[in-house]
């Protein structure tokens, strides 16, 4: 058992932040590596962010429509 | 006959060409006369030798076509028409030259003929003259921009991607290589690559031409078929002009840096004022119409020299005005001390 | 007046001045594409000949918008990263900055250069340059560096209009930004003059770009203690609004120059320098700099990020020269 602590990821260069749109699992959710998480809208598009380990998604960080910094953790995963 | 040929073999016209030549070469040996005197400061960079190159080159242009040249720059403007008291001005420092003083030899440039610049970084005029061609075609002009830089040039990036530029984009240009066989000291054979610098065309999908630079026709022909492509909207081409360097890379240095081979006699004994003056007095040109030109270009450049040494040095003032359209202040400690 | 981000204030300047004069046009690499979203509709609206892409040749096509503007053109190059313009600098320096001036006023060359600022975001050393102060020191070209959205489209505008080479330098750290900006196709922030963005008395702060809003958080912060402190954002570098400077560190006596540029020969090191020539008597207390090392950026976050002025280097600082006498620094 060992807690993962997802950040927000970044895609291209200039981007500083994103903005939590959705979240498709909630807390006590199994989750699989590469399950489509969470989205997030940065640079006026919305990027789709898989989950980066198996387990369960403890803790949701980030909610929705709080706008975070690059690399700022997002969620808490406990893996198997 | 090609429209072109019919224009070229014009007597009036062939007679401008040989008072263009004439031009350059008395307005720089008075130059180089008086900079020998101690009358004209820094380096003077001297055309001689090359001659045809620039006249035959500025002969197929318009004067509202644009032209780029470089650092050994007395010869392009007058090829293309320019005034000689605002460049004899120039050389001598004095607020009347065409550029205020602020030029000198290495920037003899004339807007008023088309020009945008003769500069003295090697191989820089690349990318002004693409742009030049590419403001043309943005606003419907047909007008064409010609970029004179030399064999040491085309072994700069800059020279390159203003061909690639004006290739990809199909602009009205045209690049030619005087290829005078030296880079300061360094013969073309220790820096250009591959046979030809014409043979670089290739590399772009455009004409390379060769020419040679002491027959001021033919150069003239050859510009002219290049212009006739570039307005017709078929993009650049790259004519290498073989010419020659008579004197060493700037005048009056003290020592000669240019390694002279044994075909410097026989270059100089092709000298092309001297040809071109043998060809027209065989095709019927009589002396009295050439030496008539010869001592009328003698007042001129008597006219201009006399013209410069009556003109004032700029005031300090003139050192602050044209870094930006606004004139910059003078700082106080400075002016104190100016 | 709408709430726009300081990447959508760019659209707007540069779509306004394309409708706006027909000898308006724009050359980069990758600006159909529209790649940050500062070209949105723009080959649509204006067509591909006035929205151009162009090879990966910027002093090709650095030195072509010169030649271009000489004789009638007023490009607007995007050069994407400002550390694309060292290849270009051949063209800039000895082109674009000097033909004015070396022919005697017969070249006009109203262009703009933008390039934004990269930093911050692991994108290493040679993607993450500040380089306006090595521009700085060549006479012959304008350069603006706004932090917010309305300035940004402001000084745009204004310079697309001005008839001098304008380096234009975006900071990324400000792209997000929202802010109210003029959608009076007139409005222009003129060039030169600098803007009070807080208005305080115990010291003055003088912030480029990016710097603005961490000045901005630590006067909070400041102010919180009963520290009242002033913010200047010069916006343009230049010419550089000296007189506002000078009048602030006269009133409050003492200055801090935020900076995110290499500290040696800064814009920060060139306020501070002429806030100590022509200030000296109204100075309570050093000038300090605060700036970005002169070590190089690196990927790894954890060491990149403290290298950039924060808001605790400002705070320190502050804290450093308000009230009691500067102690002397040990040997």
């Amino acid at each position: 058992m060992a807690e993962h602590i997802m950040v927000l990821p970044q895609y291209g260069m200039g981007m500083q932040d994103g903005e939590i749109i959705r979240w498709l699992k909630a807390e006590g959710d199994l989750v699989a590596e590469g399950e489509t998480l969470v989205e997030v809208e940065a640079a006026k598009t919305t990027v789709e962010v898989p989950a980066p380990v198996g387990g369960t998604l403890t803790r949701i960080i980030a909610v929705e429509g709080e706008t975070v910094d690059v690399r700022a953790p997002i969620a808490a995963i406990e893996t198997a | 006959m090609h429209e072109g040929q019919a224009q070229i073999g014009d007597n009036d016209r062939r007679l401008e060409k040989y008072r263009r030549m004439q031009r350059i070469r008395q307005f720089e040996t008075k130059a180089e006369n008086i900079h020998a005197a101690g009358e004209i400061p820094g380096a003077l960079h001297t055309y001689a030798g090359m001659e045809a190159s620039g006249v035959g080159a500025c002969m197929a242009l318009r004067n509202d076509d644009y032209m780029v040249g470089t650092h050994r720059s007395h010869g392009h403007p007058i090829a293309k028409g320019a005034a000689l008291r605002p460049l004899m001005a120039e050389l001598l420092g004095k607020v009347t030259g065409i550029c205020k003083g602020k030029g000198g030899s290495m920037h003899l440039s004339d807007f008023s003929v088309g020009s945008l610049g003769e500069t003295s970084i090697v191989g820089s005029g690349g990318p002004v003259a693409a742009g030049a061609a590419l403001g043309a075609k943005l606003q419907g002009l047909d007008r064409v921009a010609l970029c004179f830089f030399g064999d040491g040039a085309s072994s700069e990036g800059a020279i390159h991607e203003g061909m690639n530029l004006a290739a990809v984009w199909k602009l009205p240009a045209i690049f030619v290589c005087e290829n005078n066989r030296f880079g300061m000291s360094t013969p073309t054979s220790a820096a250009v690559a591959g046979a030809h610098v014409a043979d670089r065309a290739h590399g772009y999908g455009i004409p390379g031409v060769i020419v040679d630079g002491q027959d001021v026709d033919a150069v003239e022909q050859a510009v002219r078929e290049a212009v006739d492509r570039a307005r017709a909207g078929k993009g650049p081409t790259l004519i290498e002009t073989k010419t020659y360097r008579y004197a060493d890379h700037a005048v009056n240095m003290g020592r000669d840096l240019t390694p002279r081979g044994p075909e410097h006699d026989e270059w100089v004994g092709r000298d092309p004022i001297q040809l071109y003056r043998t060809r027209l007095l065989q095709d019927g040109v009589t002396e009295t119409a050439l030496t008539d030109i010869e001592e009328a270009v003698a007042q001129e450049v008597a006219d201009a020299l006399q013209y410069a040494r009556d003109s004032a040095y700029p005031v300090f003032e003139e050192a602050f005005d044209h870094v930006f359209v606004d004139r910059l202040p003078i700082p106080d400690d400075v002016r104190a001390h100016a | 007046m709408a709430k726009i981000t300081f990447l959508e204030a760019i659209q707007q300047a540069q779509a306004e001045e394309l409708e706006r004069d027909p000898r308006v046009f724009m050359m980069g690499e990758d600006i159909r594409c529209n790649v940050f979203g500062t070209t949105t509709g723009f080959v649509e609206r204006f067509g591909e000949e006035r929205i151009r892409d162009t090879p990966i040749s910027e002093n090709g096509f650095i030195g072509a918008a010169g030649g271009a503007a000489m004789v009638g053109m007023r490009p607007i190059v995007d050069a994407t990263l400002s550390s694309f313009l060292y290849p270009a600098m051949d063209q800039i320096c000895s082109i674009i900055a000097k033909s004015r001036y070396i022919y005697g006023g017969q070249a006009k060359l109203p262009l703009v250069i933008r390039s934004c600022m990269f930093y911050g975001n692991s994108n290493a050393a040679q993607h993450s340059d500040r380089p306006y102060s090595m521009f700085m020191n060549m006479p012959g070209l304008k350069i603006i560096a706004p932090s917010d959205p309305a300035d940004m489209k402001g000084l745009l505008k204004a310079a697309i209009r001005d008839d001098d080479p304008v380096l234009c330098f975006e900071d990324g750290t400000c792209w997000m930004a929202k802010a109210d900006v003029p959608d009076d196709p007139d409005f222009l922030v003129p060039i030169g003059k600098g803007d009070v963005k807080r208005e305080g008395t115990d010291l003055t702060i003088i912030a480029i770009a990016g710097g603005v809003p961490t000045a901005l958080k630590a006067a909070r912060q400041l102010a919180a203690d009963g520290i009242s402190a002033e913010v200047i954002d010069p916006r343009t570098l230049v010419p550089l609004d000296r007189d506002m400077i000078l009048k602030s560190v006269r009133k409050t006596g003492r200055a801090i120059c935020v900076d995110p540029a290499h500290r040696t020969c800064s814009a920060a090191s060139e306020i501070a320098a002429t806030i100590v020539e022509q200030a000296f008597d109204a100075l309570r207390a050093p000038v300090i700099r605060v700036t970005t090392p002169d070590t190089h950026l690196p990927f790894s976050p954890h060491i990149e990020k403290p290298l950039y002025p924060t808001v605790d280097r400002i705070v320190a600082a502050a804290r450093r020269i308000v009230g009691a006498p500067v102690a002397p620094q040990p040997a």
